[in-house]
Order: structure tokens, then sequence, then C-alpha cells
């Protein structure tokens, strides 16, 4: 055959695999035109629970007497567009939905139910981590609990229902009647207002034994098992930087207790110094958290009972460090030994702890071991091009840059935070037509809801990049497109967090109000959340203040 | 046959051969073994294996078993750029555009495959397709 042939056969191929392919995407696309729609889902909540529902072209007049009920809420969801699912496969349906933004109508027997993105947000079934052929795969909707509650609804079988059933994708455009919009300006007094929100979120869920309630599910109310001491400690030392900010006393209160009980209840010894931590083997990061802790509530004079945790803990830390600047992150409490292995954070973690400590300390080694610290995470490794830890988990590094930057200014250290805060604008999610609320989101991939605490921690580290920048003359060209990234990314995270956000889906909106979620679709708070946001918002409150002054 | 005819079968056996291997390990490390993926997977590993082995054991006939390699090759890489392709269509059916990682993603996807298993085997064809026609 002549290779004319060849490229014909080939030609013919690809232009009938591009018809096809548009084809398809005609087929599935739905129209998201705001304000253009026929069909309204109109549902009252009462307590995070849906009471009533009803579907009709003239909302207004629908389930007025039930919005009347006390603490009740109406909800309008305008189906903007309707669309086909191609499979009821868990890995079709799975993906066949925006998260946050489409849901599910079936009929069945001539009757019709609605699973809306409100419904499907009470269910936390949006974005679940699903195992596909051996591999971990993020989808966008969990289908089986999603069809498990339609059938509930209509009381029928779930069998039936996906036999019988006429499954549609809806595009919704949300409306709750009576709530404000999310103030997300970023101005010197709306931070103001959300630090001390996600501070007092924190106090409120810290518990008198000084144990915070670690996760809770806004859509439940209830707290999710498991605890962390690095972020016990990291909320803890959000805290003390929140309480010493705002001067509110319960946050300060709840600083000391979280602090005390990490002083009195969790820390032991590594061989002959202190260390924070449970079991057999400790990590660096509880203490290193903690140190940042006990530092800044020794040098705010909220806590000067901490100062000789202080001492011991920094020299802890310091006994961990390799002569190359490294930290060993583990210790062998029975072996007493460092264990010279390494995990994201807590290098960075380490350096900004000591660092932090020389403020309280005044001893050179202190600063000369944050320094080697810094010098070590941002040299190029030899072998390798993705930095010391993947060009990824650089939040405390540069907030180290900032730390030190008036006492031990380290010009590659702001170049590598630069570079890498360029490396982060180049994913940050600018004119998505289908969910437009996120912009300036640090995104985690096309298809994906944002994650707000992977927007907050890179904040923390921008803001902190862009003080140091300022304070080392970088041109006036690169500090306003990172202060600009900055603002917009701020944005996002304020538009988000619980002021009072989806509160007709909480029990207990009080309970919740302040917190951040840990994505837009998944309404759960755990304590690191607050705290990397909270810090993120306070750190560019105390530039916007510096300016004024 | 002119020898240096015999050096150009000779690389392609060897890139072939090179072929094969990344594909048979790509296939032997995926975590979860299904027909659909297994079957063209280890058609296309056996033909580049088998067209190497007669270039250097069966020259005469080389040029025949170099083309139908080219054509398996090729065959299952239009088969996985569609499956790509198409993946890629329903994500934008359902999530409309989604910007430039979407496109980095999909040209990042096309990198991996184009190259290696469609412009390769279409060179193959060229050149054993033009042979063909000379002898």
């Amino acid at each position: 055959m002549s290779f004319v042939r060849v490229l014909k056969i080939v030609g013919a191929y690809v232009a009938l695999v591009f018809a096809a392919c548009l084809s398809l995407i005609l087929y599935l696309r739905v129209d998201r035109v705001p304000g253009r729609h026929e069909e309204t889902v109109v549902s009252v909540w009462q307590s995070g629970a849906r009471v009533a529902r009803q579907v009709g072209t003239n909302p207004d007049a629908l389930l007025t007497n039930e919005a009347k009920l006390p603490g009740a809420t109406r909800v309008y969801e305008h189906i903007l567009g309707e669309g086909p699912i191609l499979a009821l496969h868990p890995l079709v349906m799975g993906a066949s939905l925006v998260p946050e933004r489409d849901g599910l109508k079936v009929t069945y027997e001539g009757r019709v139910a609605y699973a809306t993105p409100d419904d499907i947000l009470k269910l936390q079934a949006y974005e679940p981590m699903d195992i596909v052929a051996g591999v971990g795969v993020r989808l966008s909707v969990d289908s089986r609990r999603v069809i498990a509650a339609l059938a509930s609804e209509l009381r029928v079988k779930e069998a039936d229902l996906t036999e019988k059933g006429v499954f549609r994708r809806i595009a919704v455009q949300r409306k709750v009647i009576g709530a404000s919009s999310a103030n997300d300006a970023v101005t010197a007094d709306n931070l103001r207002e959300a630090v001390l929100a996600a501070a007092l979120y924190l106090a409120r869920h810290l518990q008198p034994d000084g144990l915070f309630r670690y996760e809770v599910d806004a859509t439940s109310g209830q707290a999710l098992e498991g605890y962390s001491w690095p972020r016990h400690a990291g909320a803890t030392s959000f805290l003390t930087e929140a309480g010493d900010h705002t001067k509110n006393a319960e946050v300060q209160k709840a600083a000391v207790i979280a602090a005390r009980r990490m002083s009195q209840f969790t820390t032991g010894k590594c061989g002959e110094r202190s260390c924070v931590g449970e079991g057999d083997q400790v990590d660096l990061g509880s203490s290193a958290l903690a140190l940042l802790t006990y530092a800044e509530l020794v040098r705010t004079g909220i806590g000067p009972e901490f100062r000789a945790d202080v001492e011991r803990i920094a020299d802890f830390i310091r006994s961990q460090q390799r002569p190359d600047g490294e930290f060993m992150h583990f210790y062998d409490r029975i072996g007493r030994r460092a264990i010279d292995m390494q995990v994201q954070y807590y290098s960075g973690e380490a350096a900004l702890a000591l660092a932090r400590a020389h403020r309280v300390t005044k001893k050179p080694e202190d600063l000369a071991a944050a320094k080697r610290a810094l010098e070590y995470l941002v040299s190029k490794p030899a072998l390798f091009v993705g930095a010391r830890y993947y060009w990824a988990a650089e939040h405390w590094t540069c907030q180290t840059l900032e730390e030190l930057w008036e006492r031990a200014p380290n010009h590659e250290a702001l170049r590598f935070c630069l570079n890498w805060q360029e490396f982060i604008r180049a994913g940050v999610i600018e004119g998505r037509v289908a969910a437009p609320e996120y912009e300036g989101a640090c995104g985690r991939g096309p298809f994906l809801s944002p994650r707000l605490t992977l927007s907050a921690s890179r904040m923390e580290a921008g803001v902190a990049t862009l003080a140091a920048a300022k304070l080392a003359g970088i041109s006036a060209g690169e500090i306003e497109t990172l202060e600009n990234q900055v603002r917009k990314t701020l944005g996002f995270l304020l538009r988000y967090q619980l002021r009072p956000g989806p509160s007709h889906l909480m029990p207990d909106p009080k309970a919740m109000h302040g917190g951040f979620p840990g994505s837009v679709t998944e309404l759960r708070v755990r304590i690191d959340f607050p705290q990397h946001a909270g810090a993120a918002l306070l750190r560019y409150l105390k530039l916007l203040e510096s300016r004024r002054e | 046959m002119t020898s240096s005819t015999l050096r150009i079968q000779r690389v392609f056996a060897i890139a072939n051969l090179l072929v094969a291997i990344v594909f048979a390990a790509a296939g032997f490390a995926l975590p979860a073994r299904f027909w659909g993926v297994d079957l063209p997977l280890a058609a296309t590993v056996l033909g580049l294996t088998v067209a190497s082995v007669l270039v250097f054991a069966r020259p005469g006939l080389a040029n025949k078993a170099l083309t139908i390699s080219s054509w398996i090759l090729l065959a299952f890489g239009l088969l996985l750029l569609t499956i790509v392709v198409f993946s890629m269509a329903f994500l934008i059916g359902v999530h409309g555009e989604f910007g430039i990682m979407g496109v980095l993603v999909m040209c990042l996807v096309g990198a991996l495959v184009v190259p290696y298993a469609v412009l390769y085997p279409m060179f193959g064809l060229f050149v054993f397709g033009r042979r063909a026609e000379s002898t």
C-alpha cells in the first residue's frame, strides 16, 4: 500500500473521530445562562433538614406557608438546562456532573424526583474518592449514594429505579431567599472580621480538656474521628497570633489552654531532651509547631509561662538537624535515636519555629540553625528537578524567608519563593465557565472544585513572599503581579468562609460560624483549615495595616 | 538486498523492540487486569517482537514483517488516541470549557502517545512502502 493511501486512511479516521467527538460534546452540553430557566425546584430547609419541596415555573408562589416555619429557609434551585447521562455505571455517572453545580433528575413511572446540588451537598456525595481498576480516582459524584437517596425519595427499590428510571443531568443556579451574598472584599475591615471569626471558630471548638473537636461535619454537626498533634499545634499557633492581633480574650484564653495541653500532657522525653508527641516514635512537626506557638505566646505576652518550653523544644529541634541543614523528621524514643527520614512540611516548620524562637531566646544557635535550614530548603538538588519537596509544599519555607529577612536576608530564598508563586499563578483558576465563583482559587485540576486549604497555605507563603519582596526592593511590576494574585485568592477564601455559608444545610450554623470547609463541596471543617486560611488573611491584614502607619 | 536497506531494517527492528518493552512494562505495571486493555496491548507487543525477530532471523521477510508491525502499532496508537480524545470530549461536554489546564492535560497525553504510537509507525509505513514500490 502506498504511503499516500496510508495518509488518506489516517486522515479519514481522524476526521471521523473529530466529527464523533464534536457530536458527543454537543449531545452532552447543557446551557448555563444565569436567569434563563423555566422550572425551579423550591425547597424549604429547617435545622439542616429539607422539610418541603415543590417544583414549578413560578417559585415565588410555592411553599409560602412552609417558609414561615420558625428558622425556615427557602431555597430556589433554578434549572438552567438539562443533559443526558450516558450510562449508570458508577464511573460514567460519577463523572457526568459538575460538582456543586449539577444535580440529577429521575423520571420513574410518571413520577419525578430531583437530587439537587443542595441535596448532594447535604449527602456529602460530591467528589468522593473511588477505586477504579485499583487506582484511586476522585469522581464528581458518588452516584450510588445519590441513586439511593432518589430511590428513598420515590419510595422504590434502587434496583427498580436503575432499571426503569430515566436519569437526566440538571444544571442549577441556586438562590437562598433572604441570604446576602458572601462578603469577599479584600479590605482591612472584612479581613479583621474574617480572622476573628476563624479564631473564634477554633476557640469554640476547644474542649475543657484542651483538645479541639478535630474535624466537624457541618451538614450533620457531628465530630469525626481522628487527631493530629502537628495540627493541634498549628491551630494553637494561629489562635495565638489572632489573639495577639485582635486582643480578643476568648481567643487568647483558648490559645493558652491548648498550649498547656501540649506542654503538660503531650510533652515527653526524646532521650535527654523534651519533645512533643505521643507513642514510641514522635515526629518533628508536632514539636516544631508547638515551638512556634510557645514562642508567639511568650513574645506577645499572652503566655509568659511557656518560656521554658521554648528553650527546651528549640534544643530538641536543633538536635534533629543534620550538618547540611536538613532535619531528621522522626525520633525513636525506645532506641533513643533520631530517624533520618523526611516527609513534607516538617523541615519548613522547624526552620520557621527556630526563627521565631530566636526572637525569644536570643540564642545565636537558633538563628544559625534556621538560616542553615532555609539555605538547604531553597538549594537545588543535584539530581532532582522537583526541588527538595517536589515544588509543592513550600509554604513554611517562604514564611521562614520573611521571618528571617530583617535578621538574615536570603536573596536566593526570595527568588525561590517568587518563582514558586509564579508557578502557583499558572494553576490559579480563571474564567471557568461552569463555576465563576472559583475565580482566584488555586486549582487541583480542571474538573474538580478547588480545596480551600491549598489556596490558604499557598497564600500564607504568598503574603510572606510579598512582604519580603517589598523589603528587598523587587521591581514594582513583579510586586504588583504577586499582590494581585494574593488579593484574588484571598477573595476566594473569603467567599467560602462559613460566614455563614450554606447555613440551611447545617443543623447548628452558629457552631460552624467562621470555619473554613475542606473544599467547595466538602463541608467539613478540620482544625487546620481555619488555621491556614485565618493565618493567610491575618498576614495580609497586617501588611495592609502596616501601610497605613 | 543492499546493506543500507539491511541497516534501516535493523534500526527499525531495534526501535520496535524498545517500543514493545515500554508497552509491556506499562501493561505489566497496570494495577488491574482488564481484557479490553490487555488484549490489544499484548497483540501489539507480540507483533512488534515477532517482526523484530524476523528481521534478524529471516531477512527475506523483513520488509513485510516491519510493514505489518507498523500497521499493528498504528492501529494501537489510533485506538489509544481515540480513547483519550473521546474522554476529553466527554469531559468538555459535561464541564464546558475548562481553560488552559485542560488543554495542557490533553497536550501532555497527546505528546506521550502521538510521536511513538502514531507518527513512528506512519514513518515506518512510509519507508517500507517506498521500498516495496521500488523493488
